[in-house]
């Protein structure tokens, strides 16, 4: 008697021990990732959000240069009352050009995309393979190298657009070529009076839909093939057009596929940092800066490493916000089949 | 080759889920065990607790004599057949069974002796090079017994292994699981929501429903006497009919009366319903045992019952017939010459030889 | 289809000019064709333009600053490797050869894409398969840095890099002014992209391939090693890619850190190139840079995008 219950308090012992392996196993896994990401990620966003308090610049970068002087909420107070000394610098009107510039994009992506992806679904339709090869190149150049050729193509003497541009206004309407040298980047006024917008907004625009629309061609194709075929029949025989056919079936059961892919696109768009960077740089007058490369601004230009932490911390909130609403939004369209 | 013993195993997912509730089995060795109920009943719960998939809340499992609650699965010296098959992508069909050997460093040929000799028995040796994805579903599935069989474990555990399978196939791979199991003289434990499977192969069924043992005993006995009204319902097809009904003693006899008609219970079948008379009972009968009264089977208690048709359907051998009696309906399985097409007024009767009864408040057999 | 006999040749001519689908089925009627076929061209086109542009530019040969006329077709002219061999040996006023600049990019996109998918694969795994207290909390920990642009944290990351500074006899090592400092901070953005891209494929795997292995004679650690890790070779190969292609065009970090040439990357040089200073550089040069960068990765990703795009991509988004 004793002998067994010795024996099972033994095992118990034992049996507990391999509990906790079991219980720590996880953690070992977790182990190599959050060791590296605590150390050069979790550190840093840490070590940023105490900077954002202080004055940290140049003068503290020098090895064992004194610690930067606590500044309270300056920081913060500074880049949105436009106290940063950046020229033509105006918080409101970015973070309001920064969200229409997301959401203009990702409109005509999603809509291009999907009226492309249609036709490109139509019975019968000739050199079909062609086209889907063709269509996947923007997808798969590097984004970077794209925005380098467009800065070049939108070149006022030079540049492949004004020059395609004389080209066709010769061709067709008889137009003399110098009447062709817009200047996309560094025009000021405004094309449209009413619109504050410049012209190399529409520079950016025409680039980053070039880049854009393949990707949601490929979204809504991969989902119009997904869509049985007897939807349609069963449509055709209640007597819907082909018009009602798209907005009463294609477009619904489209939905399941193109929402997670616009979110992507909206937050893809909103920290578009190569494109204008490289474009257009922000310019003119910072009328095309984003919030994102006026953060790399303050760090690369003006070596303001305190207010640049503030300003990132801001960014912080920012797409939090903007990512719990698109989630609510994904969550909200539900898709069909669950 | 050993016993399997459930001893009070409950299972818990998080504080309030009870997937299996103080589950009592013995499982005798070379037995064949059956686990069936409808899907969600926790029977693939239990049996995921055998193979130590699943840590058990409360009790003891043993395989043999050796209590396994907290022995690994890979010691528990037990081979599984999943649903899915769970053949591994990326290995051959030889590594695939080979797998678990080469893990356990049996030296190479008798692997591949092993794994010869099983494919031999299923007849998959030309696909012993080929990757699972180049095989059809039947074939997968042998592959999958296969890699059970090369282990030599004690006990086999098989989790609904014909459920992706089309009918035809399902019925071959039927019989060929029996044969295997002749062949070995293992211990099988068979985990399926379909009853037809579970009396074909078992050499016993344990019934459960919403994590409790129902009933375990041979296929022909639950079939015969069930012990509540689930397993009754659960077990045959069409299943059982029921009909609410009251005990009576009129002038001597003793009667059902379900108040659309009366039926006389036979004198020999009398005894153990007297405490119940005057009380709720459930009165059912096995479709098989309500006749066409033109054609009733010789020496049989009949008790006709008028009734309206409502639906028939012709199977060929014998005629299904779906009746109205008053607010009540009920199958029949009558003789394929019966005359009665629906709308009639028809006449059935049923054999009162063979009926069940059962306390409408406990749902347990009277008998 | 009344008969399976296959359609003679004459038959399938016949149907495509009917618009017919290759199996004869109706499709749609010319009028529409030709216009879908209208606006389907156009868009080749516009997707060609810039193409032909940049490829027709960088073999002109006269070694020119600015193209005067509109250069579309690489031939028109004659052609010339000139403006890649110039780019070869010598991209920049610095004097740092393709080659070097090539390396420097292919060690840091190789090393950064490899930790990422070695370190990762591990805490996907976790994530995907195993429970354990505060999983939900290191998910959205994981997930907040996903949601960060990696601008976003340069500020604390060029701060605390530039603190470790080692003594080397007659110079100092500055992390922050290395490839390894880059590697770093490219790798704190990568890394969770890494876990979640990876989670997302793990999810994929039938747990019942792991069950299947414990009981054939694994322990839980084993079952990853032996049965998931080979089968999520697939994710791993395209994480690789992914973090290879992003840390290959990388610029806004190796642009803030690297000041010796030496250690400059392509993006870096190419950014000279066009930049404000950059007049005397002429386009043909620009070109043949940009081709010598784009082409490698293009040419990957050309074959590997079927397994990713409008899939994993956005599966990593979804979670």
């Amino acid at each position: 008697m004793t002998t067994l219950a010795q024996s099972s308090t033994a095992s118990k012992k034992e049996a507990h021990k391999k509990s906790i392996w079991k219980t720590l196993n996880p953690y070992f896994y977790l182990l190599p990732a959050f060791l590296i990401m605590g150390v050069i990620t979790y550190y840093p966003m840490l070590y940023q959000v105490w900077m954002s308090f202080t004055d940290y610049g140049v003068k503290n970068l020098r090895f064992n240069a004194p610690l930067p002087n606590y500044v309270g909420l300056a920081n913060y107070i500074n880049i949105l009352t436009n106290q940063l000394g950046l020229s033509y610098y105006d918080f409101w009107r970015m973070l309001g050009f920064n969200l229409f510039w997301t959401f203009s994009n990702v409109i005509i992506h999603v809509t291009l995309g999907i009226f492309i992806a249609v036709i490109l679904n139509r019975q019968g339709l000739w050199f079909k393979g062609f086209y889907r090869a063709l269509y996947i190149l923007p997808i798969v150049i590097p984004q970077i190298i794209v925005a380098n050729i467009f800065r070049n193509m939108f070149d006022p003497d030079y540049g492949a657009i004004n020059q395609g541009l004389a080209a066709l206004g010769k061709f067709f309407f008889g137009l003399s070529p110098d009447l062709f040298h817009i200047h996309w980047i560094d025009q000021v006024n405004y094309p449209v009076s009413w619109l504050p917008l410049t012209l190399s907004y529409y520079a950016l625009l025409i680039t980053n839909v070039w880049l854009g629309w393949p990707f949601m061609t490929i979204v809504a194709s991969g989902a119009l093939q997904s869509i049985p075929k007897d939807l349609y029949e069963a449509a055709r025989i209640d007597g819907a057009s082909e018009s009602q056919q798209f907005w009463r079936i294609t477009l619904p059961l489209l939905r399941p596929a193109m929402v997670p892919a616009s979110v992507y696109g909206i937050v893809m768009t909103f920290n578009l940092f190569s494109l204008i960077y490289f474009l257009s740089g922000g310019g003119p007058l910072r009328q095309t800066e984003i919030l994102i490369t006026t953060a790399y601004r303050l760090i690369n230009e003006q070596r303001l490493y305190g207010v640049a932490a503030a300003f990132c911390v801001y960014i912080f909130f920012i797409l939090l916000a903007l990512t719990l609403i698109t989630n609510a939004i994904t969550r909200a369209t539900e898709s069909y089949d669950a | 080759m050993a016993s399997v013993t459930y001893d009070h195993v409950t299972k818990k997912f998080g504080d309030s889920m009870i997937a299996v509730n103080d589950l009592n089995i013995n499982v005798d060795d070379k037995e064949f065990l059956v686990l069936v109920g409808p899907s969600g009943c926790g029977k693939t719960t239990a049996l995921r607790c055998l193979a130590g998939l699943e840590e058990i809340t409360e009790g003891n499992i043993k395989i043999g004599d050796r209590v396994v609650n907290d022995v690994p699965p890979k010691d528990r010296d037990i081979a599984m057949v999943f649903q899915s098959y769970a053949l591994y992508p990326h290995l051959s069909v030889f590594d695939n069974m080979a797998f678990g050997l080469k893990l356990r460093k049996v030296p190479k040929d008798e692997i591949k002796r092993r794994v010869e000799q099983a494919a031999d028995t299923l007849g998959i040796k030309d696909l012993l090079n080929r990757k699972p994805r180049q095989l059809s579903g039947g074939q997968r599935q042998r592959v999958a017994v296969g890699r059970a069989i090369v282990r030599e474990p004690k006990v086999f555990l098989f989790d609904e292994p014909l459920s992706n399978l089309d009918a035809k196939l399902r019925v071959q791979m039927r019989a060929e699981i029996s044969k295997l199991h002749q062949q070995l003289q293992t211990t099988f434990i068979y985990v399926t929501h379909d009853q037809v499977e579970a009396m074909t192969m078992a050499s016993r069924i344990a019934v459960i429903n919403k994590g409790v043992l129902q009933q375990i005993d041979t296929p022909q006995n639950l079939y015969d006497s069930p012990n509540n009204v689930f397993v009754a319902g659960f077990m045959g097809s069409p299943a059982m009919n029921f009909f609410p009904a009251k005990l009576r003693k009129d002038a001597n006899k003793m009667v059902v009366d379900t108040s659309d008609f009366v039926l006389t219970i036979p004198p020999d079948r009398t005894k153990p319903l007297e405490q119940h008379v005057g009380k709720d009972i459930i009165f059912g009968i096995r479709p098989e045992n309500i006749h066409d009264a033109e054609f009733i089977p010789p020496n049989i208690h009949a008790e006709k019952v008028e009734a309206k048709v409502d639906v028939t359907e012709l199977m060929g051998n014998e005629i299904y017939l779906y009746l109205i009696t008053g607010k009540n309906t009920f199958v029949g399985r009558v003789d394929p010459r019966s005359k009665m097409r629906m709308g009639d007024k028809a006449q059935v009767a049923f054999n009162m030889d063979k009926f069940h009864i059962f306390d409408a408040q406990t749902e347990q057999a009277i008998r | 289809m009344p008969d399976s006999k296959k359609p003679s040749f004459f038959t399938r001519v016949r149907w495509f000019f009917q618009g017919r689908t290759s199996t004869g089925e109706r499709g749609m009627g010319f009028g529409s064709q030709i216009l879908s076929q209208l606006f389907l061209l156009l868009m080749a086109v516009i997707v060609l333009y810039p193409i032909l542009w940049v490829v027709s530019m960088s073999f002109d040969p006269r070694d020119i600053s600015r193209p005067t006329e509109l250069r579309l077709n690489p031939f028109q002219g004659g052609l010339s490797l000139k403006a890649y061999q110039d780019v070869i040996n010598q991209p920049t006023a610095n004097p740092v050869s393709l080659g070097q600049l090539m390396f420097n990019s292919f060690r840091l996109a190789t090393l950064t894409g490899i930790a990422s998918i070695i370190v990762g694969v591990f805490a996907s795994y976790a994530f995907s398969r195993l429970r354990f207290a505060g999983r939900q909390a290191l998910m959205i920990a994981v997930l907040t840095v996903l949601m960060l642009p990696s601008i976003a944290t340069l500020p604390a990351l060029f701060v605390l890099l530039n603190k470790v500074q080692i003594d080397i006899g007659n110079s100092v090592f500055n992390l922050r002014n290395s490839l390894i400092g880059v590697g770093l901070a490219v790798l704190s953005g990568s890394l969770p992209f890494a876990i979640w891209n990876m989670k997302g494929y793990l999810d994929t795997i039938p747990k019942e391939l792991e069950e299947a292995a414990l009981i054939d004679g694994c322990t839980p650690n084993e079952a990853f090693f032996r049965v998931t890790l080979p089968l999520s070779t697939p994710v791993l190969a395209v994480t690789f890619f992914l973090g290879f292609m992003s840390t290959w065009t990388e610029f806004a970090t190796s642009w803030l850190f690297l000041t010796n040439p030496k250690d400059f990357t392509l993006m870096m040089a190419l950014y000279n190139m066009v930049g404000q200073y950059s007049n005397s550089t002429p386009w043909s040069h620009f070109a043949a840079m940009s081709i010598l960068i784009a082409l490698p990765v293009t040419i990957v990703y050309l074959f590997v995008q079927r397994y990713f795009v409008g899939g994993l991509a956005i599966g990593g988004v979804k979670g």
